[in-house]
């Protein structure tokens, strides 16, 4: 990467992806465990219209997709940390970028511990947590030092897998699921249903990520329109899964549950293979995605650092990113403690990181236009034309 | 200055190099390795409860195919079942083991089993009548939370030992697990016993209507037979089906595939019924308040396979358009029949008899209280009026013990 300060960045030749790889990528940010937990609390609060609610959530998350375009779009060529740097000056466009920084760590800790518990509860009991840990960082850290073009490769190579997975699952469930669960619609009202689309908004943490993509795009031609079809090729599995689980566990089972969507494919039968069990690979594809979305998580946080810090290599802000996340996985924690935490913040983390600061920084760079009566502090200068 | 870059690049290569075998050599699953010949797959599971010292008591007994090539105890204790150990080596190993509790029941097979019991293949669930009785909390509960314990297990109830069921040699089948399970596919065509169920369909059920459903093995002539339903209210076993009961509930819960129907002859006066091999295409239940009461009306159409029309002059390919007085109801066979020629048993005609299923003037009405109820006199039009106490607000299903077979007789 040639770093010069101060300017937006030309990219090495295997970081730069085209519009459309921006789909598996927002695939793989929004999937990680989203569709392990996220249902039962959904459902919790929507009752039978969960489904309704995953629906509306994600009109909010297209929403804040469009907005980060509009940013991407003042700044060509220029990731967040150029972006927030060149609206709201250098420290506080520095501190900016750490905060999201801090919060792509912390995201980054959850799922992995999150990850490293489900895999000792379910396959590998007497494995201590904290070898799966490590044994995932290790990988993330490698693939991420090679750049965002072979993770977007990866990436596309597990949407496939994605969408192989959860269909099949489908038909496996319904032989004793019961369609009338899902009735009558809308009795409780819309406050249920608009508490579950907050809750389903919430999950959709990692679309900010599109926010660092700008100066990796050969165009941003076509990504805006990737970006809206990754978030529906999350959003049409997860609205069949959610209606899946009410009609098979029904609202109050499937809120009872701690991981509904693991329940369902222990429950799922394949005719002809009775006593066959789907839960361990269904376990062992999901660690896949899991790996994508951690991979991921981990490079933008080392990305980020690297930039504002104007260091030559993201190598050591990745491997720094990987011991803190390290160093947090050793703290013990319950499982279900810190999936409600996770609840908990994410219910006003991610509109502050996904609405509201690409709403201030659009705000403030559009005033900052029109009070100096010149071009938006991200157009390119005439002057620089040539560079 | 090239020498440096070089060793530390060498020194690189080997932290890398070292890090990745031992990662590999750690998460490779050493900590969970544990030979094949080293554990056992535990295929079926019987629960009793009994009463010692006036202190209730859970023995568990657990069926193991005995591993090809193992000695005359397979490497592992022998229990209270029918393992003896004789000269004819049984194709299963039976132990049992007892607790307080389900849970400590469960882990006392630990002191008994040599190797590591293998819970993830569990397909069948025998409980005893008298551990049903005082309820089957503890059993949903362990099986639906524990990620050791199969949850798609499915349940059968039995008025024998369970620790008997489990311990017997089926017919044409070394484990009773299996043969049970064998049933379950025989349900589509045999709807005299119910639809077993794993964990999670009877908790939804119990949790949503307080009463279900499960399917009842017994030891008889020298097999273990499934015929009628335990009836399951409030999580205890309340009560039995007999068979056609059973049946009956079958075709009101939508859950028939095929079954063998039975039906006046709409032609003559002939006193043997016509028998056809019904397929269920759709029923439909609606509920409304009547009298204050929840009325249910259940509407079932069928296809049918004539199998006996030998002491009926029906003749399928011109079936008569008016009932004769007297019968269910016009059975409408053959109207868009397509097929031509000459009609015999086996014929497939399209039987639109949604009067099969309507029960007659004397024993339309249905009094008690959901799986409880019975037929009695009374009662008009085609639906079963169910008189329903009602309880915590729950209005049972519609299980109304009414089978198109029963009516055809009744008539």
């Amino acid at each position: 990467m040639t770093d010069g300060p101060g300017s937006p960045r030309r990219e090495r030749a295997n970081d730069l992806i085209p519009p459309q790889a921006l789909a598996p990528l927002t695939v793989a940010m929004l999937v990680d465990l989203n569709f392990l937990g996220v249902p039962k609390v959904i459902i919790e609060r929507a009752g039978r219209d969960a489904w309704i609610s995953v629906l509306l959530g994600s009109a909010v998350t297209v929403l804040a997709v469009v907005l980060m375009f509009r940013l991407l779009r003042r700044h060509p060529g220029k990731t967040l940390v150029e972006m927030s740097e060149d609206v709201l000056g250098r420290f506080l466009g520095g501190a900016v970028v750490l905060l999201y920084a801090l919060f792509w760590t912390a995201v980054t800790a959850s799922i992995v511990q999150m990850q490293s518990y489900l895999f000792t509860r379910a396959l590998l009991p007497n494995t201590p947590p904290l070898i799966l840990t490590l044994y995932m960082l290790a990988l993330a850290f490698y693939l991420a030092r090679h750049g965002v073009e072979p993770l977007s490769r990866l990436c596309l190579l597990f949407l496939g897998l994605f969408l192989l997975t959860l269909v099949p699952l489908g038909l496996l469930v319904t032989a004793r699921a019961e369609g009338a669960r899902l009735l009558p619609i809308m009795e409780d009202g819309w406050m249920p249903v608009l508490r579950g689309a907050a809750t389903a908004y919430a999950a959709s943490h990692g679309t900010e990520f599109l926010l660092m993509m700008g100066a990796f795009l050969t165009t941003l031609r076509g990504g805006l329109k990737a970006s809206c079809v990754g978030v529906a090729l999350v959003v049409v599995p997860a609205v069949f899964v959610t209606a899946l689980l009410v009609v098979r566990f029904g609202p109050h089972g499937s809120a009872a549950l701690a991981w509904p969507t693991l329940s369902l494919v222990e429950v799922a039968e394949v005719p002809g293979f009775t006593g066959f069990r789907l839960d361990p690979i269904f376990l062992s594809v999901w660690t896949l995605f899991v790996f994508a979305s951690v991979s991921f998580h981990l490079y933008l946080t080392g990305l980020a650092l690297q930039r504002v810090f104007r260091l030559r290599s993201v190598d050591w802000t990745l491997l720094g990113t990987a011991v803190v996340v390290t160093g947090v996985c050793l703290v013990p924690v319950n499982p279900l403690d810190l999936l409600s935490m996770v609840d908990q913040t994410m219910q006003w983390m991610v509109p502050v990181f996904t609405l509201a600061i690409p709403i201030v920084l659009i705000t403030v760079d559009a005033i900052r236009g029109s009070i100096q009566g010149q071009r938006p502090s991200g157009e390119p200068d005439p002057g620089r034309a040539g560079e | 200055m090239k020498q440096g870059r070089q060793a530390r690049q060498r020194l690189s290569s080997i932290v890398l190099a070292l890090a990745v075998c031992g990662l590999a050599a750690a998460a490779a699953g050493c900590w969970d390795y544990r030979d094949l010949e080293r554990r056992s797959s535990i295929m079926g599971m019987g629960v009793d409860k009994t009463s010692e010292n006036g202190e209730a008591v859970y023995r568990v007994t657990v069926e193991i195919p005995r591993p090809s090539g193992a000695g005359p105890s397979g490497g592992m204790a022998q229990g209270g079942g029918g393992d003896g150990g004789g000269e004819s080596m049984p194709p299963k190993v039976v132990v049992s083991g007892e607790g307080s509790t389900f849970g400590a029941a469960l882990i006392s097979l630990s002191s008994r089993i040599e190797r590591l019991p293998l819970w993830e293949h569990l397909l069948s669930v025998v409980v005893s009548e008298s551990a049903a009785r005082e309820g089957l909390s503890s059993m949903i509960d362990a099986l639906a939370r524990s990620t050791m314990l199969n949850s798609r297990a499915r349940l059968f109830i039995t008025e024998n030992r369970a620790e008997d069921v489990i311990a017997f040699l089926p017919l044409m089948h070394p484990l009773t697990s299996q043969f049970l399970r064998g049933l379950e596919e025989q349900f589509a065509e045999f709807p005299r016993f119910h639809r077993p169920q794993d964990v999670h369909s009877l908790d939804r059920l119990l949790e949503e209507t307080n009463a279900a459903l499960l399917p009842r093995v017994v030891l008889t002539e020298g097999n273990i037979v499934a015929e009628g339903a335990a009836v399951i209210h409030h999580g205890r076993l309340a009560g039995w089906l007999d068979p056609i009961a059973t049946e009956g509930t079958n075709w009101w819960l939508g859950q028939v595939k095929s079954a063998i129907v039975e039906f006046p002859c709409p032609e003559g006066r002939s006193a043997e019924p016509v028998t056809a091999r019904a397929r269920a295409a759709r029923s439909v239940v609606t509920a409304r308040l009547q009298d204050g009461l929840p009325a249910f009306k259940g509407t079932f159409d069928v296809q049918g396979r004539l199998l006996d029309v030998a002491h009926c002059s029906l003749n399928p390919e011109n079936p008569p358009r008016s009932p004769p007085p007297g019968s269910v109801r016009r059975p409408h066979l053959g109207a868009d029949d397509p097929g031509g020629g000459e009609a015999s048993p086996g014929d497939e005609h399209r039987l639109s008899a949604p009067g099969l299923a309507r029960a007659p003037p004397h024993a339309r009405r249905v009094e008690g209280a959901g799986l409880g109820g019975r037929l009695s006199p009374g009662g008009r039009g085609g639906d079963g009026v169910l008189r329903h106490r009602r309880r915590r607000g729950t209005v049972p299903g519609p299980y109304v013990s009414v089978t198109p077979s029963q009516i055809c007789r009744a008539r």
